[in-house]
């Protein structure tokens, strides 16, 4: 009950010794006079309140706490009305024209305060280096940082393009997300080394460091010797030809979803392998475009292979097995793991003493006089005889019935018979 | 021999015993007739006693038991009219190993043929996923090879198995049947065609499952062992071998399914099946009715066994 008494009578008090005091600026224990109150508040005029307490030692802890509060807050005097906006452009120039430019940065300068600011990811008073375990922008708190924001779905209606909040949080059971998370690992991809910090901005603008010409360059930092392999494929020579649908690493792993190759879920997991590849090799137009051979997807799940990995046969050979991962080529490159000289030993990895043999035919038959002359035949064969076969059987058995019934019918001998 | 002698003392005992128990039975009755019975009951007594101590080794009493069978049959018979044994019990087995190999092979199969039916996943998982469900094709595959192989062997080595082949190669009296039997259905004419130990049907029947199983070991055995056949044939050999192993399955189901369950299942007459496969037997009506030829050659051999018998 004392308490907004003495305030009040210290506040009085301050005024009088202010004046004379002029241009002298107050210092941190002047300010912690009232701010180390923990009930000072201040009501908004929604009829909410803010705290306006200072925690002093989490000030003396932070990065900035030698320094002192007028360094930030330059028109504070004690007693004071609401401060102008602290800005950290005075010290943080690069890092304040960069954020100017990024997603967050733009819709700032609109007036929309939900955004994060500097504050929303380091922190007001208690910013700490990266490097501290216990800043908000260590390593292994970024995601816990960002997905405060993105995770929100309260949030997601208001903004039409914000990305989706379930893909977002997915981040969190991905293998990135689970090293940094579960494991505790250091090395692993959190938001900050794909999306960058300051100048984030969506993967469609040119200048994202997520735009599609530049991901297999940011995996490959973490990745650089999948990143070479990736760079000698066809695919990646295709990416770095300009073709924009030459696939990219997020085409076939996902971005927020990446998965281990062992997780069913993973796109890229031996059972969803065939689908993934066929999201571009079974289409229409690109198959055109590039002059690609049709039909490989149906004629692979119309194999052996195919059938036996759609069942969960994980041993059955998929798309990689046999064509490889990252170092895909055309089968007419004579370094194709799927070129003809290159057949026996891609096909002895699972069948052993494979031999020149399992070159002479299309691993991907296709039924038709051209390409599969013999199994079209005999297919054709059957198509037949079973066709004409089960006629017959048919007319049998229904002219049968129909006997027995007529002659039940008509009481002639012969009918239906029972034992006596 | 103090085997001997432990024998005869039981045979004492047991008649000892026999007469016990009559005199209490035979009370009360005439004397004659309490005689008669006596002795019948006596003698049936005895038979028994007797059959079952003869019988020294494991195998003779089987032998005894199974002509004890007999005797209950023929006592049956004559209620019944008499049964045919129609196919023996090595006929039986066979058949037994044949249709246990291809449910096996079936079941497992067509899943991979239908891979999107809906039941096919179902089916695959029964057996606890694809790598189980080879295995067991694989086991029904080495059921049916050995089936083939005890056939084969059955036809060259056996009477009967010799006998049942030579009257299974379609002759042109089948056409004659079949054209007979059509216009029967259709009501031309009254009776149906005569058939003898093995009708058209039947021999339809016998010889879709040969060409079935030389068609699907045949093919199939390509498929097991690719690493093999893919030393001394391209792989197109094999994408031939892996159609007509695909293609032959469909046909070999589709004959089993409309064909052979139709004949012995779904026919009116039948349904739903009868106990041949397991006791082999037909009764007289059945024979008379289903195979008039082979039922009076049957009869024309016993009227000329018994002729020689009382020539002799």
């Amino acid at each position: 009950m004392r308490r907004p008494f003495l305030s009040a009578a210290l506040i009085a008090a301050s005024l009088f010794l202010a004046v004379p005091a002029g241009a002298v600026p107050p210092g941190v224990g002047e300010c912690m006079d009232c701010h180390g109150d923990k009930t000072i508040e201040m009501s908004l005029p929604g009829g909410q309140t803010v705290s306006l307490y200072i925690d002093l030692q989490a000030y003396r802890s932070s990065v900035h706490g030698g320094g002192s509060c007028v360094t930030c807050h330059a028109d504070a005097s004690a007693p004071h009305e609401k401060l102008k906006k602290v800005s950290c452009d005075k010290c943080h120039g690069d890092a304040g024209k960069s954020y100017a430019g990024s997603a967050h940065g733009k819709l700032r300068a609109k007036g929309i305060t939900d955004v994060p600011g500097c504050d929303g990811c380091h922190g007001k008073h208690d910013i700490r280096r990266p490097k501290d375990p216990v800043a908000r922008t260590f390593r292994l708190n970024i995601a816990a940082t960002c997905l405060r924001c993105h995770k929100d779905r309260a949030l997601e209606p208001r903004y039409q393009h914000l990305p989706d909040q379930k893909l977002l949080a997915a981040y969190e059971q991905s293998v990135h997300g689970m090293a940094s998370k579960k494991s505790g690992l250091l090395g692993s991809a959190v938001c900050v080394d794909c999306h960058g910090n300051h100048a984030i901005l969506p993967g469609d603008q040119p200048r994202s460091a997520t735009h599609r010409q530049k991901i297999p360059t940011m995996c490959g930092k973490c990745h650089p010797g999948i990143l070479d392999q990736y760079e000698r494929s066809v695919h990646g020579k295709g990416m770095r030809a300009g073709i924009a649908e030459s696939p990219v690493c997020t085409d076939c792993h996902g971005e927020h979803t990446i998965a281990k190759i062992g997780d069913p879920s993973s796109s890229v997991s031996p059972r969803n392998i065939p689908k993934t590849c066929s999201g571009c090799h079974d289409e229409e137009g690109i198959s055109t475009r590039y002059a690609l051979p049709k039909k490989r997807f149906s004629s692979y799940m119309d194999s052996f292979h195919g059938i036996a990995v759609e069942y969960g046969m994980t041993k059955a050979a998929n798309c990689s097995s046999c064509h490889g991962v990252h170092d895909i080529l055309p089968s007419s490159d004579p370094a194709s793991t799927v070129h003809k000289a290159n057949i026996p030993k891609t096909c002895g990895k699972c069948h052993p003493n494979a031999g020149p043999n399992f070159a002479k035919g299309a691993v991907h038959v296709e039924v038709s006089p051209k390409k599969a002359m013999g199994v079209f035949a005999v297919r054709l064969f059957y198509t037949i005889f079973i066709t004409a076969l089960v006629i017959l059987f048919v007319l049998h058995v229904g002219l049968d019935l129909y006997g027995r019934w007529d002659r039940k019918r008509s009481g002639a001998p012969g009918g239906k018979e029972r034992k006596p | 021999m103090p085997e001997d002698d432990r024998k005869d003392a039981t045979r004492d005992a047991v008649e000892r015993e026999i007469d016990a128990a009559l005199k209490e039975q035979v009370t009360g009755l005439p004397p004659d007739q309490a005689e008669a019975l006596r002795e019948k009951i006596r003698l049936r007594v005895r038979k028994e006693v007797e059959r079952d101590l003869l019988a020294r080794t494991a195998s003779e009493r089987r032998a005894a038991a199974r002509l004890a069978r007999e005797e209950r049959k023929k006592e049956k018979q004559a209620e019944e009219g008499e049964l045919f044994q129609r196919f023996n019990r090595n006929f039986r087995f066979q058949h037994v190993v044949m249709f246990t190999a291809v449910i096996l092979l079936i079941i497992t199969g067509m899943p991979l043929k239908f891979p999107n039916f809906i039941l096919s996943r179902f089916v695959i998982n029964f057996w606890g996923g694809i790598q189980n469900s080879t295995i067991v094709h694989r086991i029904g595959a080495g059921m049916l090879i050995y089936f083939m192989i005890h056939h084969f062997l059955y036809t060259v080595l056996t009477r009967d198995g010799r006998r049942d082949f030579w009257l299974l190669i379609p002759k042109p009296g089948d056409a004659k049947d079949i054209v007979h039997n059509i216009r029967h259905f259709l009501g031309k004419v009254p009776d149906k065609p005569r058939f003898g130990r093995f009708s058209y049907i039947e021999k339809f029947d016998y010889w879709a499952v040969y060409w079935g199983c030389i068609i699907m070991i045949g093919s199939g055995l390509f498929l097991w062992f690719e690493s093999i056949v893919l030393r001394f044939l391209p792989k197109y050999a094999l994408d031939v071998a892996h159609e007509m192993h695909s293609d032959e399955a469909m046909l070999a189901t589709l004959a089993i399914v409309i064909w052979h369950f139709y004949n012995v299942h779904f026919n009116p007459d039948r349904f739903p099946g009868t106990l041949l496969w397991w006791h082999g037997q037909l009764s007289e009506h059945e024979m008379k009715e289903e195979h008039p030829l082979e039922y009076e050659e049957i009869l024309a051999r016993r009227a000329g066994e018994s002729a020689e018998v009382t020539n002799r």
